[in-house]
């Protein structure tokens, strides 16, 4: 799993010179706001839908982005293998999409919101550790203790 | 040795959720975040199609909740755009993804501003966290550089 891995994490410099900031770290903050907009909208329809019919209907929120980026002018720009992209991209939606059914039944077989939602909510360590075993990436001091003070947030958030 | 059903659950909600930062790297890796994402919303487009199949989904619902069920589809869906741009641009799994995971503090700090919730002790507790573990991960070593 590690190909061309190693260039794109050395590639993960500072922020270009005359930029705040660099483009991910924007692109990061921005997926904070929209995802942070998205728990909004999941706090008033709760109530209202089972977590199954959301799971459909929420597809349909999906359709423009899938239209807009099928006609995108860089959807067929490669750094690697088209096969092995496309492979990963379709396993990190299936993993994305068992994963929430996974912590619907979670709760449905009486796991306790409290307890399944912290818990699930530390998942970027699994990350983290990947990251740093397969990927070949590495964290300075002060990003080791962003990660350990992002899990706690993260802990925190979801009590 | 009797391991309550929903534990074993959630673990596979952590593991499958923390694999996928992973997948999703390296499918940006190799192309565009564009075509990972078509890829990504193919996969979730399948599993909801099952659910609707096969799940014990309420078909009888108003307009106005079919409309705000796919505003979170939009706001996730953009979300997750923004989050393979952010990987193909050279963000490490390592630091977008612990960030990315910061984004109740948004949702609680909306609930605050437009639902009218009270923010506890805890929530602010983590929300001064989530806010110094963003200036932390953003401290990018220049190359060639010590750590």
């Amino acid at each position: 799993m590690k190909e061309p891995v190693e260039q794109v994490a050395e590639m993960a410099g500072p922020r270009p010179a005359g930029r705040l900031m660099a483009p991910w770290m924007l692109l990061s903050l921005l997926t904070v706001a929209l995802w942070g907009g998205w728990g909004l909208q999941s706090k008033i329809i709760v109530d209202r839908i089972s977590p199954w019919t959301n799971q459909v209907l929420f597809s349909i929120g999906l359709l423009p982005l899938v239209l807009w980026m099928a006609f995108s002018r860089n959807l067929r720009r490669t750094a690697g293998s088209k096969k092995k992209g496309v492979t990963y991209g379709l396993i990190t939606g299936l993993l994305g999409g068992t994963g929430n059914i996974a912590m619907y039944l979670a709760l449905a077989r009486g796991g306790k919101a409290s307890i399944v939602i912290p818990f699930v909510g530390l998942a970027p360590l699994v990350t983290v550790v990947l990251a740093l075993a397969l990927l070949g990436e590495s964290l300075n001091r002060a990003q080791i203790m962003g990660v350990g003070l992002a899990l706690i947030s993260i802990y925190l958030l979801s009590l | 040795m009797n391991t309550q059903a929903w534990f074993l659950f959630a673990v596979v909600a952590l593991v499958f959720f923390g694999i996928s930062g992973i997948t999703q790297k390296l499918s940006t890796n190799h192309v565009s975040f564009e075509l990972s994402f078509l890829w990504f919303c193919i996969a979730m487009g399948v599993i909801s199609a099952t659910i609707a199949v096969a799940g014990p989904v309420e078909w009888r619902v108003s307009p106005s909740l079919v409309s705000l069920a796919a505003l979170g589809g939009l706001l996730n869906g953009l979300g997750a755009l923004t989050s393979f741009a952010a990987l193909e641009k050279g963000g490490k799994a390592s630091v977008v993804i612990p960030i990315i995971n910061l984004y109740p503090l948004v949702t609680i700090a909306g609930a605050w501003l437009f639902l009218g919730e009270k923010l506890t002790a805890t929530q602010v507790g983590g929300i001064v966290c989530a806010l110094g573990a963003v200036v932390l991960l953003s401290q990018e070593t220049a190359p060639g550089a010590g750590h």
